[in-house]
């Protein structure tokens, strides 16, 4: 019965997959083109839909992957729903989904967003505020509830990261954020306020919930690494080893893209476009292989509890 | 109403599958008691042990295909069964149940 319970996250997951990736499809039809940049490039508004979905295409297949994984993840965690670890995983696989979900309602907020300031040019700075707090959005809560279960993951397996892992934390999360900060402002006075937010508002809505969430992201890797290496049993490390590598990968590509979206602003000026997009789907790329390698880790566990 | 404890021999097999599927170790040979020998945890006695092993062969097998691992867990749960033929056969050099 759990077991049927455990597939229908799977097919409910590619079910509402299939429903975002046309809702996407439509509206990038649908909406209105963005005329600067056919003017740019000198596109027929068929030309300029045909690009859009020429990018949708490898983007609806990360997608895919990234809810596969997740839903793997909870079909895994409802087998062991009621088992010590159960609490914990049960976090985990919906942080991971909050990620998976984030990856096409940013886009598709974007994608809206952008399409309202294209006909309205009022809306411009509206626009890139809102794609900006959808990200932080689904980012955030993403790796508060991870990390809640990761933490509790540990305890339960009576681990503490060391002073050296402490220290290392501390020291990675510094110097990370001093950096973003620095760039964030220096982005604000070189290239004319690109976030559109007064400093305090920046401040308090933008560089500090991406600096907590991305060191509960840090956090959470790190301590699902911990769990992995400390747990016993032969069988059941190789289906976590895959888990925990599928974790750390996602998490840290993540951070890695929201961290580059965030300070490269104005492509073109620093790093040429090409390079700027070939750099955002490398990064996708690597999500998609943690989601991958975090589905394979799961049906390995699933396996165990199935038999 | 207090959960009833499990039997001894089944504390020694889930001991040994820990040592192969760690936390999920209890719940495996829980499932394998319930599913095919139609017993509780608490129920199980030496002499369910030899048909238990079978069927947990067939599961492991399930599981993964790395041989060397499945006949090393099978060999250690056969040798438990050997020692526990061995004890009941022998009462009097048995210490305690």
């Amino acid at each position: 019965m759990r077991s049927v319970k455990a597939s229908r996250h799977v097919s409910r997951a590619m079910l509402y997959y299939g429903l975002l990736v046309v809702l996407y499809l439509v509206l990038s039809v649908a909406l209105p083109p963005n005329h600067a940049t056919e003017a740019a490039y000198k596109l027929t508004t068929l030309q300029y839909h045909v690009l859009l979905l020429l990018v949708l295409f490898p983007l609806a297949v990360i997608w895919l992957i990234a809810f596969y994984g997740y839903s793997n993840m909870k079909a895994y965690s409802e087998l062991v729903k009621d088992s010590t670890e159960g609490v914990s995983l049960d976090h985990i696989s919906n942080g991971l989904m909050w990620l998976a979900w984030g990856l096409p309602i940013t886009s598709l907020v974007q994608l809206i967003a952008g399409s309202i300031a294209n006909a309205h040019t009022g809306f411009d700075s509206a626009s890139v505020i809102i794609s900006n707090y959808a990200s932080i959005i689904f980012l955030l809560i993403a790796f508060h509830i991870m990390s809640t279960g990761t933490r509790l993951w540990t305890e339960q397996y009576n681990l503490r990261i060391s002073i050296g892992g402490t220290k290392f934390l501390v020291l990675a999360f510094v110097t990370i954020g001093s950096i973003y900060t620095y760039v964030i402002f220096h982005n604000t006075y070189a290239h004319n306020d690109p976030y559109r937010l007064p400093h305090w508002l920046l401040i308090t809505t933008v560089v500090i919930p991406y600096l907590y969430s991305w060191f509960m992201g840090f956090l959470a890797a790190y301590e699902v690494s911990m769990v992995s290496k400390n747990v016993t049993g032969l069988l059941y490390q190789q289906g976590l080893r895959y888990v925990s590598g599928g974790i750390v990968t996602v998490v840290a590509s993540s951070i890695v893209l929201q961290y580059f979206r965030t300070t490269v602003i104005a492509p073109g000026k620093a790093l040429p476009l090409g390079s700027v997009l070939l750099i955002v789907y490398l990064l996708l790329v690597l999500i998609a292989l943690g989601y991958v390698l975090l589905a394979y880790g799961a049906r390995k566990l699933k396996k165990i509890e199935e038999v | 109403m207090a959960k009833p404890e499990p039997s001894q021999i089944y504390s020694q097999v889930v001991k040994v599958t820990h040592v192969y599927l760690g936390p999920a170790a209890d719940r495996f040979i829980a499932r394998q008691v319930q599913n095919h020998l139609h017993k509780s945890p608490e129920e199980l006695t030496y002499a369910d042990l030899a048909n238990l092993v079978d069927w947990i062969q067939v599961a492991v097998s399930l599981i993964t295909e790395d041989k060397e691992i499945i006949e090393e867990y099978i060999a250690q749960l056969r040798k438990l069964a050997q020692l526990t033929l061995h004890s009941n056969s022998h009462p009097a050099s048995h210490g305690t149940e």
